[in-house]
């Protein structure tokens, strides 16, 4: 069963393997979501946050497993931009967009269509363009720790947020624009009913 | 669409790393231009897309559950593969001391000398000889007169031939014994160094 972070308290009592087992439940689904963010459809975002884990198991009695947040996401994010650096494989299946309860509404449908849009542009950033971006947007950190998180000063990340922001804009422009006529015409049509 | 300078200080501002007195600033002209303020909200709705993205990659249940399971699986193989290391290399370094010890055992006894006397043996005479069974040195029987004074030292190459040798005299001495012959060489050999 996997725990929410703000319901976690760890006890003083607890032991390294414990504490470890318990910050794998709390923090894997944010991780996978990172990891997704970082590889995209290059890898699998489960190898990633699985391998990450293991790398800190290894050596787990150096660090503080009460508060083990941004050692977790520093290591997933490391070990996902080491994936990408490897000879690249087979990208893998896209993954369908949506959560276990798709209700299919055409609402949705439109919905689901403009986050797949916007999921493929954000996986031909470059990959630490989307690093930054993810950990600033998604995890809400300062730009200091995301330079701390990636091994950047913090006009580099800056740099890095801004120029992945305006690649998106750009990748995205024909869609806003299409849809922007697309939606005149239709107010139009309606004017001429009326 | 604004400057890049001004989108810049836009996004900062959405990101909360605007200082205050820089916030500020901007909220004056956000007031005074209106074309700023549009550029703003297109800003905040595309951050709203983008959210939209970024929770849309939250794994399902069953990804996070096979995380952890696979996790706690390879963290108990590692467990155990680290004991078997640790045992293995326990009882690779016992055995390296016992082959050790061995081996030294084994070079070391043809060095070593048995000091260990030998028993008195007889030379049918009743007379006691003894002799020092000495592998460092040659074994060797001195004889004497009757005074004590030493007439020979006999050294032997081989214990065995001082045993032959002491078995030679006993019978030489029990043919002079039984010849009467008064002059008995009685050897009292006993080499202590």
């Amino acid at each position: 069963m996997s725990l929410d972070e703000k319901d976690w308290q760890p006890s003083t009592a607890e032991t390294t393997a414990e504490l470890f087992e318990k910050a794998v439940q709390v923090h894997s689904r944010r991780l996978l979501a990172i990891a997704r963010a970082i590889v995209g459809n290059r890898a699998s975002p489960e190898d990633v946050v699985q391998q990450a884990f293991m790398n800190l198991y290894q050596h787990r009695d150096r660090y503080d497993w009460r508060e083990p947040g941004g050692l977790l996401r520093r290591t997933v994010v490391n070990e996902a931009l080491r994936l990408l650096r490897q000879p690249r494989p087979a990208a893998l299946a896209d993954e369908s967009v949506g959560s276990d309860d798709d209700s299919g509404a055409v609402a949705g449908m439109i919905e689901n269509e403009t986050v797949t849009r916007v999921r493929r542009a954000i996986d031909r950033l470059p990959e630490h363009f989307r690093a930054a971006l993810v950990l600033c947007e998604y995890e809400n950190m300062p730009y200091a720790q995301i330079a701390e998180t990636l091994g950047a000063s913090v006009p580099q990340v800056k740099t890095w947020i801004h120029r992945g922001r305006r690649q998106l804009a750009e990748m995205l422009r024909p869609y806003v624009e299409g849809d922007a006529v697309v939606e005149g015409k239709r107010r139009a049509a309606e004017g001429k009913r009326s | 669409m604004g400057s890049e300078s001004d989108l810049e200080l836009l996004e900062t501002y959405l990101d909360g790393e605007l200082p205050v007195a820089d916030a500020e600033g901007l909220w004056r002209r956000l007031a005074a231009e209106p074309e700023l303020s549009a550029q703003l909200d297109q800003l905040r709705a595309d951050r709203e897309l983008r959210q939209m993205v970024w929770r849309s990659m939250e794994p399902a249940e069953t990804s996070v559950r096979r995380v952890e399971a696979g996790v706690g699986a390879r963290a108990r193989r590692r467990d155990v593969f680290s004991a078997l290391r640790t045992a293995a290399g326990v009882l690779t370094a016992a055995a390296a001391c016992i082959l050790f010890g061995f081996a030294m055992g084994w070079l070391g006894h043809e060095n070593y000398p048995s000091n260990i006397p030998q028993p008195a043996a007889s030379t049918g005479g009743g007379i006691p000889v003894v002799s020092t069974a000495d592998t460092s040195r040659r074994p060797e029987l001195r004889i004497e007169d009757g005074s004590g004074n030493v007439r020979a030292v006999q050294q032997f190459r081989t214990p065995q031939e001082e045993q032959e040798f002491m078995q030679d005299l006993s019978r030489w001495n029990q043919r002079q014994s039984q010849s009467q012959i008064p002059d008995n060489v009685v050897p009292v050999s006993e080499d202590l160094q």
